[in-house]
């Protein structure tokens, strides 16, 4: 099983699906000659040509459109919006019209459409290249939101999402575009709705999402030396969530940690810290304790830009805390 | 059955409307297409006709107060002897008669003078509510609002094994109480010792007074046995009667701050052919009951408040005192 990248990983998700089907095209600014400004799609346009990797103008809206309109005539475009903060661009084309759509026809039309974009701060970027919006799009009825959290699950989860005859949002953590992890040489789909547990655990549950689940990962790592003995579980898709496995886990813990990068208030931690309060409250043995992005515009000074994204020793203190049986009302 | 009047939806965006002006009196007869009551939505007033016939009846909403749709407004009976004036008021025939028989105007003022009326009565029984929740709080002992600190998971463990939250935190668990900490409770198991003790100078001495409480006896003297066996510790004697009542024994010394807390409840079965009693709970019950010239005392006891051995000197204590009561005043 060989080792690549996170970028890799993409690039041959995106090459395999654009031979398998030849409805499939990728659209979006920069992705044939220069790749994107991250080179993930470097050298599809040799293989494919411009038919059918599309550099468009500085237009989000207009592209975004475009796509909307080929899916629902039979093509599956792959949209790649080169920053997460330009969501706010196509918020339009992508919640009003594509999610909306096959219920808006009464069923007749489909639209097969992936919006690949990214997240994640600590890349300074400042605050207009450094947000983590997935949650905007999560709470759209008709949107399927995906986010990897490594080189395997990106390349499973975006095959499923290019198969996929609902528009798919997909996230990629743009600190995570160079990490390498194995992959299988044979073709594999990764389904929606279904977490992995990364570690299993008795004493606390981490839930970490995208590169969080790293950060919750290299805490269970701290918290063993403490004798705490942390699960990790990444949902893979927020919509669909795998509601199960998160509440097994707390059925079987007691306790729960959900660590996100997009802004804490009224944000992805607050829909699963909720619905594990709702679902397993008389299981718990301490608060749901929720760590997002801290709610300000992320700064462009490295040092204030560190101090705003939930880090594995700060998910370490937390869960020490409430394992530990401390009266915690706000961490 | 009186057809019931209910605001209806006038408009796509509409959820709420006023009744502006009512064009009968309870008691009209109105035949059905009659327009019945003026409304004002945000966009425009319009007349209301009656689905049905008959006489109009019950009106429940003032005028120029805002009513969602679908809300009861009034309804229309087929006699007219069903007619109400309102549902807080008893049904009376003379009355609706001669209101019935007024203008709307007057009408409209005669309904605000009733709900007047009917206020003070609402009054009375709220306050009458409030008194008895306040007798409620006074029998049960404890206040109702008194929360204890513990997770959702430790307060079910608990429900489950009949623990009650103040008692333990009364045994020295600190709040908040989470579920290892109950998990822990359980792991003191309960143990049980039985003393048979002959009756002759107790009796002799309870006879002296009538009116000396057999349960109160053996409370102070377990709580003399205590402190001459422990003094460090500080224990709260309950007694607990047949009836589910509880009440504390009354004791003028205070704990020491940090000082370890012990709860034992006193079960006198001497009046009855009852022979011993150990709780559902995991805490400490000490029974007395008598038969054949012996006292029986019987101490259930959880090893992780009191140790096997402690348990036994204070039994043994307590015995020696029951035997020969002057060791008491000693």
């Amino acid at each position: 099983m060989p080792e690549i990248t996170l970028s890799q990983a993409v690039n041959q998700a995106i090459a395999e699906e654009m031979r398998r089907d030849s409805n499939v095209f990728l659209i979006g600014e920069d992705v044939a000659e220069a790749g994107t400004p991250f080179k993930v799609t470097s050298g599809l346009v040799e293989e494919f040509s411009t038919e059918r990797v599309i550099d468009t103008p500085i237009s989000e809206p207009g592209f975004m459109g475009l796509a909307v309109g080929a899916a629902m005539t039979g093509s599956r475009p792959i949209v790649d919006l080169m920053f997460g903060d330009f969501l706010f661009l196509v918020m339009d084309q992508l919640c009003n019209q594509a999610a909306k759509i096959h219920y808006m026809s009464g069923g007749k039309l489909n639209v097969p459409l992936v919006l690949r974009t990214n997240l994640g701060a600590t890349r300074r970027s400042a605050a207009q290249h450094s947000q983590s919006l997935h949650a905007l799009v999560a709470h759209v009825p008709g949107l399927k939101v995906a986010m990897p959290s490594s080189a395997y699950e990106a390349k499973g989860l975006l095959k499923t999402a290019i198969r996929d005859n609902n528009p798919v949002v997909i996230f990629e953590d743009k600190l995570m575009y160079q990490d390498k992890a194995f992959v299988p040489d044979e073709e594999y789909l990764l389904p929606f709705g279904e977490a992995a547990i990364l570690k299993e655990g008795s004493d606390v549950t981490l839930i970490g999402t995208s590169s969080m689940r790293q950060v919750c990962e290299r805490a269970a790592i701290l918290l063993d030396k403490d004798g705490i003995n942390a699960e990790v579980i990444d949902p893979r898709t927020i919509v669909p969530l795998d509601e199960n496995t998160i509440l097994n886990s707390v059925k079987k813990t007691s306790r729960a940690i959900v660590v996100d990068e997009g802004h804490q208030n009224f944000g992805t931690t607050a829909e699963i810290a909720s619905r594990i309060s709702e679902k397993a409250f008389y299981y718990l043995d301490a608060p749901v304790i929720r760590m997002g992005a801290m709610d300000v515009p992320i700064p462009f000074s490295p040092v204030l830009e560190d101090l705003t994204v939930p880090t594995a020793e700060r998910v370490a203190e937390n869960a020490r805390k409430i394992v530990s049986g401390e009266l915690v009302h706000a961490l | 059955m009186p057809y019931e009047i209910k605001m209806p939806q006038l408009g796509m965006n509409q959820d709420s409307a006023t009744i502006v002006t009512w064009l009968k009196n309870e008691g009209d007869g109105v035949n059905k297409g009659d327009p019945v009551f003026e409304v004002e939505t945000d966009k425009a007033t319009m007349e209301v006709e009656a689905q049905a016939s008959g006489y109009l009846s019950a009106i429940q909403v003032e005028l120029g107060v805002e009513v969602p749709v679908g809300n009861l407004i009034a309804t229309i009976v087929e006699n007219k002897k069903d007619v109400l004036k309102s549902i807080q008021e008893p049904y009376s025939d003379d009355k609706n008669q001669s209101v019935a028989d007024d203008g709307s105007k007057i009408e409209h003022e005669t309904i605000t003078e009733k709900s007047n009326e009917v206020t003070p009565e609402i009054g009375d029984l709220s306050f009458k509510i409030d008194t008895n929740s306040k007798d409620l709080s006074k029998k049960t002992g404890f206040s109702p609002n008194e929360k204890v600190l513990a997770s959702p998971k430790a307060k079910v463990i608990a429900a489950e094994r009949g623990l009650d939250m103040r008692r333990l935190i009364a045994r020295g668990l600190k709040e908040p109480i989470h579920s290892a900490d109950i998990m822990g409770l359980q792991s003191g198991e309960q143990s049980q010792l039985m003393a048979v003790v002959q009756d002759r100078l107790l009796l002799e001495l309870i006879q002296t007074s009538e009116d000396i409480d057999k349960g109160n006896i053996f409370a102070s003297f377990l709580l003399g046995s205590w402190h001459f066996l422990f003094p460090d510790k500080f224990l709260h004697v309950q007694i607990n009667k047949l009836d589910g009542s509880v009440s504390l024994f009354k004791e003028d010394i205070l704990p020491d701050e940090g000082a370890e807390e012990v709860i034992v409840s006193i079960i006198n079965l001497c009046d009855t052919r009852l022979f011993s009693y150990s709780s559902g709970q995991n805490g400490n019950v000490l029974s007395v009951s008598h038969s054949n010239d012996t006292f029986i005392l019987n101490f259930s006891f959880n090893v992780a408040d009191i140790k096997l051995q402690e348990a036994a000197f204070l039994l043994n204590e307590l015995a020696e005192r029951v035997e020969d009561p002057i060791r008491q005043l000693i």
